[in-house]
């Protein structure tokens, strides 16, 4: 590990001021998952080291009825699946956080963290997306913004925070009625894993008819970025969708993402795991969303 | 069951002795040293695979501070390491894989070593490299040994019996195919670690996780070009080793170099990633073999090439041969055998001995063949195995001589377990996307020890306190395996006193009796007869005090539950401690401390590799339940079953622990594990992307320990600890092939693979 400078600011306008004054030289310690391992194997050697975990505002979880579920960016994973505001509103997400890692990693690791390092195989980020989540950004002198996901994430690594700002947190509205959601991730092993390919289907069924009024689909792990695919939804909105819809969706899916070969996959595997995996996440979602409850907010 | 129950310590289920230190963090590993003066050292490695070494100039490392030595070949003595002695422990003139030592730096902390690294500049002049084992037999392919034509190591080894031509002429059905196996890793929980320190005498101490103490010390004090009566090997708590430390290696070298020149103790530790990249694996190999049977099912005859991929250097990898012949001679009855192997030197890391010793490799490559053999026959694969398999007093064509034998037992145990008869073949028919299969692999391995070296023996000494605790001091090593409490259990059944009552001592060089290492699931039987021996020869010292004290013979006298007694009146007892007491605190007195030294009976294999190298030999089959996903190709294994011909099971819970140990790894081996090597560098040197099996990745196993009472064995013992993973990768690559009706001849079997092989099937049935 090279030596760096280390800052434990006590408030967000002071590691605000502190990420402005080192842009480019500084890393945000959160968790800490993806930056230690990092530091010991010197891919990232940053100058100065800014540990936010002393920021008390940061972490809780809270349900809101104009936001939805709002995460502070340090809820770890294991808070997430120990949540009973989760577990009774947003099952999804404990069912998406317990494919994450391991028990160890999960206690450490937290949602801005996995946010933010940008990972193309970033798992809350897919489902997240599908969720129409945005996030909320603070700048230096405590102004805010929100931004939706899905524009967030630029490129490996790379976000749309601008110098000095920190993601504070997730707002994940809640989830309509006849509303279904899936996130299904390949992988090699059971625990300890990195997708091959991750996706996540959000399909919403009309009253009645059972015609698709709302779908999201998102692929991660294959392309620079959480990729949603369009050519893929259009297929499946309006129509009361058949298995040859599906088909269908799952191979536009497939010829719409751009993977790479590394040493977890080759770009052809991909591409057809992500024709298997859209297909099944569809269906997943498809069928629960037949089962969810017809009440609650439209 | 009846002579079970006589026992107080045998077929006990002891916890071993150092679990609570080792799962409360206590144990002292060598990279805990904390030696006053101590010193953190480093190792810069070759930028090229294959390369001319111009120029190497350590001026500017030498002079940041905090740097107390930096050493290059120069500081070397001119000896090599290894069997072959073509590995120089700092390369001066040439560099011939990524992972080759060029020079070594010793800090006040490894912060200040990694600087100096850093500062140290290297002059190369690239050579063509060569990576692929066969490009590199060719004509013209890069020369990475001057010595070693056509980069062929010189080291051969072929066998023959029987006559292979007129056998392959005289049979109904013949089979052939080439199988490719590829790199993988020991995995050890800890990544190795060193440390050295000279005292004012010149005699150096090493603590060291070596698997040889007393081979170490030799091999070390000849590279050193010193007297081996100078070196004292200590042997901290070992992280595992699974023949990773069977060798000494350069680093061990370096170490104690550094902290000569240094004048101060050096610590040299892999991170993670050295532990990928530069110690040695288990070799790949490329098989060529040809199988054939007469239309009974009748074996005819083995005709089988190896190329095993060595790297770089020659170290216990280039050896395999001699172990991963035995499956291909001796496992199932076949009269006709012709064995040859090409071992050649690539531009990649070197190869080492890895649990199996090449038996892994054997074992798939010969069980995945008997499947395709009775595939071609028309035959059940468990009947063909059945057919021939090995007996009680038979003697292989290596010139093994079988004693106990509870092959048979084995297989129709696991089919059952299986429930073989009604699911075998039945994926087949399936049409859904999950397709189930059964599949089952034998082995045999040594199991009474392994002469490979002029001695396969192992010293022993029990000593009895005045309190009656008692002190084994065993030539054997600790790796993990629990070798401490079998070896506890064995020598307090002998006195008649409880395992726990026993201190095992097993860590110095200069304290316990020589012994050849811990290799070749030795030390239960060899080390176990040797502490047996010794507790014998103090109970008989034990039983004279006694007899004086009791006013009754020896020969009618018992020791049991710590206590002397009449055998015929087992009231009148007297604690071993007051009989000791006794003794010692009498003019004349006496202790009461004794040693043997266990060498079995066994040969040394001749030149044509025959000859019975252990007392007894252990077998066993396992059996694998999978379910494929045909639009992924991932496999998921449902159940996997054991059954073992263990002799006797000493602690049945060390001992399913060690198989259900050796499964993982050959689950691994079947599915997962592969170290991905590009161009000499390894591509996934971490956990992350090196798949290990998780323990979500554990199938139920059910294990059935099959008892034969072997009567070479303490109390009737074979070892084990290699066996668990021989076999697994055949069985599960079988049930693979069963689900499927398909087979793939390649390891691991990723998901990739197996979509590839599931897509050609159905291309070409359209």
């Amino acid at each position: 590990m090279k030596d760096f400078e280390y800052h434990s600011p006590a408030t967000l306008e002071e590691a605000c001021q502190l990420l402005k004054k080192y842009d480019g030289q500084a890393k945000v310690l959160a968790g800490g998952t993806d930056l230690i391992p990092g530091l010991y194997r010197r891919e990232i050697v940053p100058e100065q080291v800014i540990n936010i975990k002393g920021i008390p505002s940061l972490n809780f979880i809270a349900n809101e009825e104009s936001k939805g579920l709002v995460l502070g960016s340090l809820v770890t994973f294991n808070e997430i699946i120990s949540s009973p505001i989760i577990e009774e509103h947003y099952p999804i997400l404990k069912e998406v956080a317990e494919k994450i890692a391991s028990h160890q990693v999960r206690n450490l690791a937290t949602i801005g963290g996995n946010l933010c390092n940008a990972a193309p195989s970033a798992d809350s980020a897919p489902i997240l997306i599908a969720l129409d989540s945005t996030v909320a950004l603070i700048e230096p002198g405590g102004k805010e913004r929100t931004l939706p996901l899905e524009k967030f994430f630029i490129g490996p690594g790379e976000t749309a925070l601008a110098p000095g700002e920190i993601l504070i947190q997730v707002h994940i509205p809640l989830l309509k009625p006849r509303t279904g959601v899936s996130y299904l991730k390949q992988t090699s092993r059971q625990a300890l894993e990195i997708a091959v390919v991750g996706v996540a289907a959000l399909v919403r069924l009309e009253k009645k008819t059972e015609k698709c009024s709302l779908v999201r689909l998102v692929i991660g792990a294959c392309a620079s970025t959480p990729l949603r695919i369009p050519a893929a939804e259009k297929i499946l909105v309006g129509k009361k969708i058949g298995s040859q819809d599906i088909e269908a969706a799952a191979k536009a899916a497939s010829e719409a993402v751009k993977p790479i070969t590394d040493v977890r996959a080759s770009k052809l595997y991909r591409k057809e795991m992500v024709r298997v995996q859209c297909k099944r996440s569809l269906e997943e979602a498809i069928s629960r969303a037949k089962s969810s409850p017809e009440t609650g907010m439209e | 069951m009846s002579d079970k129950k006589k026992y107080t310590n045998i077929g006990r289920s002891v916890p071993k002795l150092d679990a609570v230190e080792k799962a409360t963090g206590k144990a002292v590993y060598p990279q805990d040293t904390n030696l006053p003066g101590m010193l953190y050292g480093k190792i810069l490695w070759s930028k090229h695979p294959h390369a001319e070494i111009l120029k190497v100039d350590t001026t500017e490392a030498q002079k940041l501070p905090g740097v107390k030595a930096v050493i290059t070949a120069k500081d070397m003595p001119p000896t090599k390491l290894g069997f072959a002695q073509d590995n120089p422990p700092l390369k001066g003139d040439k560099v011939r894989s990524l992972r080759d030592e060029v020079a070594a730096v010793a800090a006040v902390d490894e912060d200040t070593a990694e600087k100096a690294l850093e500062m140290i500049k290297v002059k190369y002049k690239p050579l063509p490299p060569v990576f692929d084992p066969e490009e590199a037999m060719k004509e013209g392919a890069p020369q990475i040994h001057a010595e070693a034509k056509g980069n062929r190591n010189k080291l051969h080894y072929a066998f023959e019996y029987g006559d292979v031509d007129a056998a392959r002429a005289a049979s109904d059905v013949v089979v052939k195919h080439r199988f490719k196996l590829p790199w993988v890793k020991h995995c050890c929980l800890a990544p190795y670690s060193c440390v050295a320190r000279w005292d004012e005498s010149g005699k150096l101490t090493m603590y060291s996780p070596t698997q040889i103490p007393f081979l170490y010390q030799r091999d070390l004090a000849n590279i050193l070009q010193m007297p081996s009566s100078k070196i004292r090997v200590i042997q901290p708590t070992i992280g595992g080793a699974f023949g990773s430390k069977l060798d000494l290696y350069p680093n061990e070298v370096i170490c104690a170099v550094l902290a000569k020149k240094a004048g101060q103790p050096v610590l040299l530790t892999y991170t993670r990633e050295e532990e990928f990249k530069c110690t040695p694996s288990r070799q790949p190999v490329i098989a060529d073999i040809e199988m054939g049977a007469k239309k009974d099912g009748t074996l005819t005859f083995r005709d089988v090439f190896f190329i095993l991929d060595n790297g770089a250097y020659t170290s216990w990898g280039a050896t395999i041969p001699y172990v991963l012949m035995n499956s291909v001679t001796s496992l199932y009855k076949c009269q006709n055998i012709r064995f040859d192997t090409a071992i050649i030197y690539t531009n990649n890391m070197y190869s080492g001995a890895m649990r199996g010793y090449g038996n892994p490799q054997g074992t798939f490559v010969v069980e995945r063949m008997m499947d395709i053999l009775a595939e071609k026959l028309g035959l059940d694969a468990l009947e063909l195995r059945l057919k021939n398999c090995n007996q009680p007093n038979e003697v292989t064509p290596q010139g093994f001589k079988v004693t106990t034998c509870g092959l048979r037992e084995c297989l129709e145990t696991v089919a059952q377990r299986l429930d073989w008869k009604n699911k075998r073949n039945k994926g087949q028919k399936e049409t859904g996307t999950l397709r189930r299969g059964v599949g089952l692999a034998s082995y045999i391995h040594v199991g009474g020890g392994a002469r490979v070296y002029r001695s396969d023996g192992c010293g022993a000494i029990v000593k009895v306190d005045d309190f009656g605790h008692v002190t084994l001091i065993t030539g054997s090593t600790e790796i993990g395996t629990g070798t401490e409490t079998v070896l506890a259990q064995i020598t307090a059944e002998e006195l008649g006193v409880h395992a726990e009552d026993v201190t095992v001592v097993n860590d110095d060089s200069a304290i316990k009796p020589w012994d050849v290492g811990i290799h070749a699931s030795r030390t239960t039987f060899i080390a176990g007869n040797a502490a047996r021996e010794a507790a014998a020869k103090v109970k008989a010292e034990i039983l004279k005090t006694a007899s004086e004290l009791l006013e009754e013979p020896e020969n009618k006298l018992e020791i049991n539950d710590r206590k002397v007694y009449p055998k015929k009146n087992p009231e009148k007892t007297l604690e071993i401690g007051k009989v000791i007491r006794k003794a010692h605190f009498r003019q004349h007195g006496q202790a009461f401390m004794a040693e043997a030294f266990y060498d079995p009976p066994t040969e040394m294999e001749d030149e044509d590799y025959r000859g019975n190298i252990s007392v007894t030999y252990g077998f066993g089959t396992q059996g694998a339940e999978v379910e494929v996903d045909t639009e992924t190709g991932q496999v998921r294994v449902l159940k996997m079953v054991i059954a073992n011909d263990v002799g006797r099971a000493i602690n049945p819970m060390l001992l399913e622990a060690q198989l259900e140990g050796g499964l993982s790894m050959g689950v691994g081996y079947a599915l997962l594990e592969k170290l991905v090597v590009e161009k000499g560098e390894v591509l996934n040197p971490s956990f992350l992307d090196y798949k290990m099996p998780t323990v979500k990745d554990m199938p139920p196993v059910e294990i059935v320990l099959i008892e034969t009472d072997d009567p070479g064995g303490p109390y009737g013992a074979k070892g084990i600890a290699e066996s668990g993973t021989i076999p697994t990768a055949a069985a599960i690559g079988n049930a693979v092939a069963n689900a499927l009706g398909l087979h793939l001849f390649e390891l691991p079997m990723q998901p990739e693979v197996v979509l590839k092989a599931v897509k050609a099937k159905l291309a070409k049935r359209d």
